[in-house]
């Protein structure tokens, strides 16, 4: 009997051992994300409400529309300035946001900040273009601020082309705009280096819980192409004139380049039966540009829904953040040219 | 003098407390970081936080009920152990493992509770249905004494 007790408590040991390496394994996705989510979704809680957003819609003022929003997260920001303010806001939140992040996911948390370098650069470029002084960046994004705040002082596009060269080599893009004047080029370009390059970065990843970017950035991807497809056939341009534009690594734009000449505006989403963006563009085709923000967006929670750990939760918090400022910003600007509640509810996207 | 009987129903105990006290710790453990993360942003609702983050521990209180069972039942609690022959302390061993296993469920409590924390951050009027969730998984640690203690009545352990 002694050596039937050792055999079973022998096999007792090895069965725990065994329940330790499955627990251990199906924790090691969820433990280190834990915090992180759990503050991101009390800061969820904390969003401004429909509620909230309708009053400021209805308010009867600017300035009533202001005290509105002093009420909410946004109070202390916008004493001074609102547009400051809102940039103070979002630069902080992702201070604070990369300070509480798993050190294993920093990395990918860049891929999702880059989006503002390029807004920032393609907005000073803009402004340069038109001759008018830059707004002042938003302190968000891998360019350190300073460096930023340099860049919006350049006083021409080349010296922006020039101080941007180690993060987004525009060389090639540069020598086609001073021919052409037109700015597309490098806009398209800053699009495609930053797309292309993260896609790159996040396929070459062996994280598994980053394989929901793959997801994200492919949709961005094919919402970018799908928006110079359109643009293109409303101006009457050929494809061979759009191809050094469309972003590689989408999932729509083989099928969509074989028959773009072919094709009528309104035939376009017959190329995309199958896909999620037959039914939303065929729905919205009067306004599809908004449809496609809104999609994101959408993209954005449905991802944080159905991945509730990791680093999904933080792809739609910040969707809500921008879409959040974004309304801010458009009641701000609507009450400002004194249009009426029914005109400003158009311009604003509700996040469920 | 101890027999085989005898270890077999102490590593029984051991296991109910053991294996129990690890999940509970666990599952608490996983709970408490996102009942963290919440209090950081909310203060107030340390209420329903620790309503939730409780919840997995009651796993370990059915592992020490388990354990203790056994060594009442055996009287090594009571300092008179019995002649307990081989079966009946595989028996003891048996009823151990079925409490040390099911209290696994700890675990997974702990992280639908973890969930259901921010869930109430974000909506504070889910608290109810958070526990409900919750509690599901409990109800598998309940079933498992349920049958320790059937075990346990059936072999006149106690």
């Amino acid at each position: 009997m002694f050596g039937d007790g050792i055999l079973i408590f022998l096999l007792i040991v090895v069965s725990i051992a065994l329940l330790s390496i499955l627990i251990r394994r199906s924790l090691r996705e969820i433990v280190p994300y834990l915090y992180l989510n759990a503050r991101i979704s009390a800061k969820e809680g904390r969003c401004i409400k429909p509620v909230e957003l309708e009053e400021m819609i209805t308010s009867p003022s600017v300035e009533d529309m202001l005290s509105v929003l002093e009420g909410t997260e946004y109070g202390k920001y916008i004493q001074n300035s609102l547009e400051r303010g809102l940039n103070a806001y979002f630069g902080e939140l992702h201070a604070e946001i990369f300070e509480i992040i798993p050190k294993k996911v920093k990395k990918a948390f860049t891929f999702l900040i880059r989006k503002w370098d390029v807004y920032n650069i393609k907005t000073i470029l803009r402004c340069i273009y038109a001759g008018e002084s830059p707004p002042e960046p938003i302190p968000v994004g891998e360019i350190e601020e300073e460096k930023m705040r340099e860049i919006a002082e350049s006083s021409d596009i080349e010296e922006v082309v020039s101080l941007i060269k180690d993060h987004y080599d525009l060389t090639q893009a540069f020598e086609k705009y001073k021919n052409s004047k037109n700015l597309l080029f490098l806009e398209g370009a800053i699009d495609r280096i930053f797309m292309e390059e993260t896609l790159k970065k996040i396929l070459q990843t062996k994280k598994k819980e980053l394989w929901v970017l793959r997801d994200y950035f492919t949709t961005l991807i094919d919402l970018t192409n799908l928006k110079i497809f359109l643009r293109a056939k409303i101006d009457g341009v050929k494809i061979k004139d759009i191809e050094e534009f469309l972003i590689e690594g989408g999932t729509i734009s083989e099928r969509l380049i074989k028959n773009f000449d072919d094709l009528e505006f309104e035939e376009i989403a017959s190329q995309l039966e199958e896909t999620p963006y037959y039914h939303l563009l065929i729905d919205n085709i009067e306004e599809y540009e908004k449809a496609f923000d809104e999609f994101r967006i959408r993209m954005g929670k449905e991802i944080s829904t159905t991945h509730p750990f990791g680093i999904a939760p933080l792809i739609g918090f910040f969707c809500k953040k921008e879409e959040e400022i974004r309304n801010i910003r458009a009641i701000y600007r609507a009450k400002e040219a004194g249009l009426l509640p029914e005109e400003i509810r158009k311009l604003v996207f509700v996040y469920g | 003098m101890i027999t085989m009987g005898i270890v077999f129903a102490i590593l029984g105990a051991a296991i109910s407390m053991g294996v129990a006290a690890i999940s509970s710790g666990l599952g608490v453990g996983i709970a408490g970081s996102a009942g963290a993360g919440v209090i950081a942003e909310d203060p107030r609702k340390f209420g329903p936080i620790l309503v939730l983050q409780a919840l997995p521990q009651t796993q370990g209180i059915y592992g020490f009920l388990g354990a203790i069972l056994i060594l009442i039942g055996t009287g090594v609690l009571g300092g008179t152990i019995a002649e307990i022959p081989d079966e009946l302390g595989l028996a003891a061993l048996a009823g151990g493992i079925v409490i040390g296993l099911s209290s696994v469920t700890a675990i997974a409590q702990g992280t639908i509770a973890a969930s259901s924390m921010g869930a109430v951050a974000k909506r504070p009027e889910t608290f109810g249905q958070g526990v409900v969730l919750a509690v599901m998984a409990e109800t598998f640690a309940i079933f498992g004494l349920l049958v320790a203690i059937l075990i346990f009545v059936g072999t006149k352990i106690m």
